[in-house]
């Protein structure tokens, strides 16, 4: 999937505002994701080129970083913290429900497309956990019966 | 300097040392696994050489920390040792250690630290990656498994041959190092990787399982593909070349190897090899003894010279086969044959750097070293697809531009691999070099940027040239040329001012009916601006073939004797009389070019040793049809060439890891190699099969080794006079080299030319002899590509070379195939006044609109069935890099 040139044009722009192309790639990377949802193949390689920045070094940074997505995922991406707090206060519970519900693994899309699930390493919200984010909405102090009531607001 | 001391002996350094490099001169050991002395930058991650340093409550890593005055350094104490055996059980807790399969048993850095500090079993258990091996590529296995994640091979493929293949993807525990999207690799598969690898987690496909470090035997040698020359081990076991290691800090290649060297080694013991001499009856071959076969071919060539004189027989020598047995060659084609008819196919490559060198400067060969390269402050590169022909020397390019701040010029059609980092890229239309660099000098001239005191010193013809270059203004010359004025302005500017430049050209420049007139406008460019006869800056003609330098300079050439000595000058002639014994001819013999034309008519006997005209050649057509017409055909070679099937006598020989003798590579350096294997069968040296011939023909050759004959080859040249195989064991010498006490000579023409002064050659640009027309309306070039070499005899019979390119194909621009209706992958026919042929389409931008490439490699879709065999009227070299073309759809 290429990238359109409208959205092209947008990147050219916060390319231009920084100072050197290391800079713009993240701000990049975010663009093309927040309008084509995630990091095709295609597009890294157009950014890659037009940086000269070898793509391997792209997908590298968007593996490291959990909010990237270098594959097509469901509508609406649920991420469960598992890190020390969130662990201690029974992450491993918030997960599995989620999974139950959802009749799917971590790291995985639900046939209908409509979620996908991820089990990710702290959401830097430990006063509220155990928490999770949907998309940009982080819901605090998860129970069973609050995740079936989230879920329905999707 | 910085005084410090190692476990208490005291040691001196340069500031900015760090702590590794002052315990490496003092001859203390750290161990390490991540830090790789070939890389720039240390990289300070795996902690192994971690060191106590007195006053500093911490430990530190040696390899990034820089020494201090007074420092006192312990790399022993039981602090140290727990350090290091900590990182080690961390390391060994993911580690597959199962050695006993391994390839790098008995050569792993981390089992023999493991070993050293005693690390039983890991403490540390738990999770493991467990992400396999993977071997979807032809030429490298990676195993996940037994990878430390040290970094080695992602920072070496970015720094060394700049290509960025490979980087850690993913994070913390789940971190591997993968191609990006973690597809199989595709990149240019140098091996540098492996090289680099500290444990087996990069291993050769080739060679996996055929042997360990411990259980071969290293055998040092020189890569039988390229002009680079690059020095190598061949690894034997059981008499077979199973892989091979680069030399670490030899002069050319520095201890890396392109994936012809790392991988195109198979070819020496393929099942095609020839194994017993062939004598055809009746449109067959039948095996015969070598004394059936000789004492044939000599009495044909006796019968043949009595009849229709010794130039009625001719030899193409090769460029293929060591100095010492080119040496041979054309003496036995001149004292035991008679005859000046020898040629090899430094005709068909740079004929017209020799011929335009000599006019021009005295002597045609690089006038610097590859190592020079790097610290030149602008390259200019054209007609030479660099990082595919010699990627060796593209290395030395990389390295000027991206560590050494150098500006990057290319003057080529195509788009090349390093193109993306050059301050200017001039596409001018194949064939219009000559335009081109005039332009060039035009503004040079008219900015007064040309180095009047170089001119007025070293150089003659300046006026002349001056006069010429006027006519061609930026504006005539993008009409020409097709180059935007600002590109040629720019260059000229760059190419004169930001000094030292160095040019690198081959084949583009030399492989047109114009070749001579270009490579002297070469030189023209280069003496206006002063840029010659000083370190990194000077003329370089990068040569083809392994020794194709060699076989010019042992005189397998149809005018000049070893060292270039004229045949036409009597007192030379007389010199080589008493040195051989004999009276020579006087008439200059034929060129290659020539005597392919002559072949069935004047020419009635062929001598052909480790050549393959029946597919290198122009017009192959005509060829065939000459080669058929011949009385008789004696094709020595290691496989059943195209040339061969056409023979009378065919005799096998040994390849390069089968013989002693020496290679001259593109730098003037005579290197030696070593016999690493039998030859497979009957097969026997071309030098020993030269001699045994000409005892045959009556004139006694006989020599116990390959050094004698190196002797020889010393007493009557005098740019090799002080050459000899003891000398050169070690580091091989760069020519010239007049005597026993002489260094060897790394740049030329440091005072004086070899001539005296240059001369300055005013030349007119010249239309290629044919032009794209109505009928033919496309530009055809051919050329060599990455994975094979020349009519791939050899290249093609590797396993790993041929799965990642096994089919030939056509580059046309996506313009002209929207035109055509053309789609990428499809067949096409791609035809010429002298032919057709059918192959793939690959549709990319690496040609302009208007221009298609075929690499000439490929028997089944010869892209010499295409091309025009006009010939340069001095260097008779054909014109490979131009003729009009069209594709249709097949």
């Amino acid at each position: 999937m290429n990238i359109p040139q409208p959205l092209w044009q947008e990147i050219e722009q916060i390319i231009v505002s920084y100072p050197q192309p290391q800079g713009a790639v993240l701000p990049a990377l975010h663009k093309i994701q927040e309008r084509m949802g995630y990091l095709a193949e295609e597009a890294l390689a157009q950014i890659a080129g037009h940086l000269r920045i070898p793509q391997v070094d792209l997908f590298e940074i968007a593996t490291f970083y959990t909010l990237l997505y270098t594959r097509p995922h469901g509508d609406n991406i649920i991420l469960v913290c598992n890190n020390i707090s969130c662990y201690i206060l029974d992450s491993e519970t918030i997960l599995s429900t989620l999974e139950d519900e959802l009749k799917i693994k971590a790291g995985n899309t639900t046939a209908d497309n409509k979620f996908t699930l991820q089990a990710v390493s702290c959401l830097g919200a430990c006063d509220g956990g155990p928490v999770m984010l949907i998309n940009d909405q982080l819901y605090p102090h998860l129970t069973g019966d609050k995740i079936r009531r989230i879920l329905k607001e999707y | 300097m910085i005084n410090l001391t190692i476990d208490n002996k005291p040691v001196s350094v340069e500031p900015g040392a760090t702590i590794l490099e002052a315990a490496k001169a003092c001859g203390v050991k750290i161990p390490y696994l991540c830090h790789y002395s070939k890389l720039k930058k240390p990289h300070g991650g795996c902690r192994i050489c971690m060191v106590e340093v007195e006053g500093n409550p911490r430990l530190l890593a040696a390899c990034t920390n820089p020494v201090a005055e007074g420092m006192k350094v312990i790399t022993g104490s039981e602090k140290v040792h727990k350090a290091r055996k900590f990182v080690l059980e961390l390391l060994l807790s993911d580690h597959d250690a199962r050695c006993i399969t391994c390839e790098k048993d008995g050569d792993c850095k981390l089992q023999k630290l493991a070993y050293e500090y005693g690390v039983e079993e890991p403490r540390f258990t738990g999770a493991r990656r467990n992400y396999g091996v993977r071997r979807d590529n032809p030429f490298l296995e990676t195993d996940h498994d037994k990878c430390i994640l040290c970094g080695r091979c992602v920072r070496v493929c970015e720094e060394i041959p700049a290509v960025a293949a490979i980087d850690f993807i993913k994070r913390g525990f789940a971190t591997k190092v993968s191609p990006a999207y973690d597809k199989a690799l595709n990149c240019v598969f140098c091996g540098e990787c492996m090289y680099a690898c500290p444990t087996g987690a990069i291993n050769s496909k080739i060679g996996r399982y055929q042997g360990r470090t411990r259980d071969l035997k290293a055998v040092e040698s020189v890569c039988p593909f390229c002009g680079c020359g690059c020095n190598y081990s061949l690894l034997v076991k059981n008499g077979r070349v199973v892989k091979v290691q680069p030399k670490k800090n030899s002069p050319v290649n520095d201890g890396s190897l392109c994936v012809k060297g790392s991988f195109g080694y198979d070819f020496i013991h393929h099942k095609d090899r020839l194994t017993t001499p062939l004598i055809k009856e009746n449109g067959q071959f039948r095996p015969a003894s070598w004394d059936e076969a000789l004492g044939l071919v000599a009495e044909k060539f006796k019968v043949i010279q009595a009849k229709t004189g010794a130039d009625s027989i001719g030899g193409f020598a090769s460029a293929r086969c060591t100095n010492e047995e080119n040496y041979l060659f054309q003496k036995l084609m001149r004292a035991a044959v008679g005859t000046n008819n020898v040629d090899h196919c430094a005709r068909l490559c740079h004929a017209s750097t020799v011929a335009g060198l000599a006019d021009s400067f005295g002597s045609g060969a690089m006038t610097n070293s590859i190592a020079e390269i790097a610290n030149a402050k602008t390259i200019l590169v054209t007609g030479s697809n660099t990082p595919e022909t010699h990627p060796i020397i593209a290395l030395q390019v990389f390295k000027a531009v991206r560590e050494n701040g150098a500006k990057l010029i290319i003057a080529d059609p195509r788009q090349l691999r390093f193109s993306p980092y050059a301050q200017v890229q001039m596409r001018h239309k194949p064939g219009t070099d000559i335009a081109l660099f005039n332009g060039l000098m035009h503004v040079i001239i008219k900015e007064g940027l040309e180095d009047k005191d170089f001119i007025a010193q070293r150089t003659e013809g300046y006026e002349e040239l001056k006069k010429v270059v006027e006519r061609y203004t930026p504006e005539y010359v993008e009409n020409i040329t097709g180059v935007p004025q600002e590109q040629i302005i720019a260059a000229a500017r760059l190419y004169a001012t930001n000094k030292p430049a160095s040019i690198l050209y081959s084949m583009g420049i030399t492989q047109h009916v114009t070749g001579t007139n270009g490579v002297k406008t070469i030189a023209n460019l280069a003496m206006l601006t002063g840029n010659l006869g000083r370190e990194s800056s000077g003329v370089n003609p990068l040569r083809g073939q392994n020794n194709v330098q060699g076989a010019c300079d042992v005189g397998a050439l149809p005018n000049v004797y070893p060292g270039y000595q004229k045949v036409a000058d009597v007192a030379i002639r007389a010199k080589f009389e008493a040195a051989w014994g004999v009276k020579l001819p006087a008439n200059n013999g034929l060129t290659i070019t020539e005597m392919v034309k002559a072949a069935g008519n004047s020419l009635k006997a062929l001598y052909v040793m480790g050549e393959n005209p029946m597919l290198s050649d122009p017009d192959l057509t005509e060829v065939k049809k000459h080669l058929e017409s011949l009385d008789f055909l004696v094709v020595q070679d290691i496989f059943m060439t195209e040339t061969a099937e056409l023979a009378h006598v065919v005799l096998p020989v040994a390849s390069f890891a089968e013989k002693d003798g020496t290679f001259t590579n593109t730098e003037r350096r005579v290197q030696l190699l070593h016999k690493a294997v039998d030859s497979p069968g009957e097969a026997r040296t071309d030098w020993q099969i030269l001699c045994d011939l000409s005892t045959r023909l009556g004139y006694n050759m006989s020599y116990d080794h390959p050094s004698q004959i190196m002797d020889e080859i010393a007493s009557v040249t005098p740019i090799y006079g002080g050459i000899s195989f003891e000398r050169i064991s070690k580091l091989g010498l760069q020519w010239p080299c007049p005597d026993k006490n002489h260094p060897g000579t790394k740049f030329l023409h440091k005072d004086k030319f070899s001539r005296g002064l240059g001369k300055f050659f005013p030349i007119e640009f010249q239309s290629p002899p044919e032009w794209p027309d109505a009928e033919y309306p496309l530009i055809l070039t051919t050329g060599r590509v990455l994975f094979h070499f020349h009519t791939g005899s050899m290249s093609r019979r590797s396993k790993g070379l041929e799965e990642v390119c096994p089919k030939p194909y056509v580059e046309i621009n996506p313009v002209d195939a929207v035109k055509l209706g053309i789609s990428d992958g499809e067949m096409v026919k791609v035809g010429s006044r002298r032919g057709e042929i059918q192959l793939a389409a690959a549709v990319n931008d690496r040609c302009t609109p208007g221009v298609i490439f075929i690499p000439f490699h490929f028997k089944e879709a010869a892209a010499n069935v295409l091309t025009i065999a006009a010939l340069d009227p001095v260097a008779k070299i054909p014109e490979f890099k131009v003729c009009a073309a069209r594709v249709e759809k097949a």
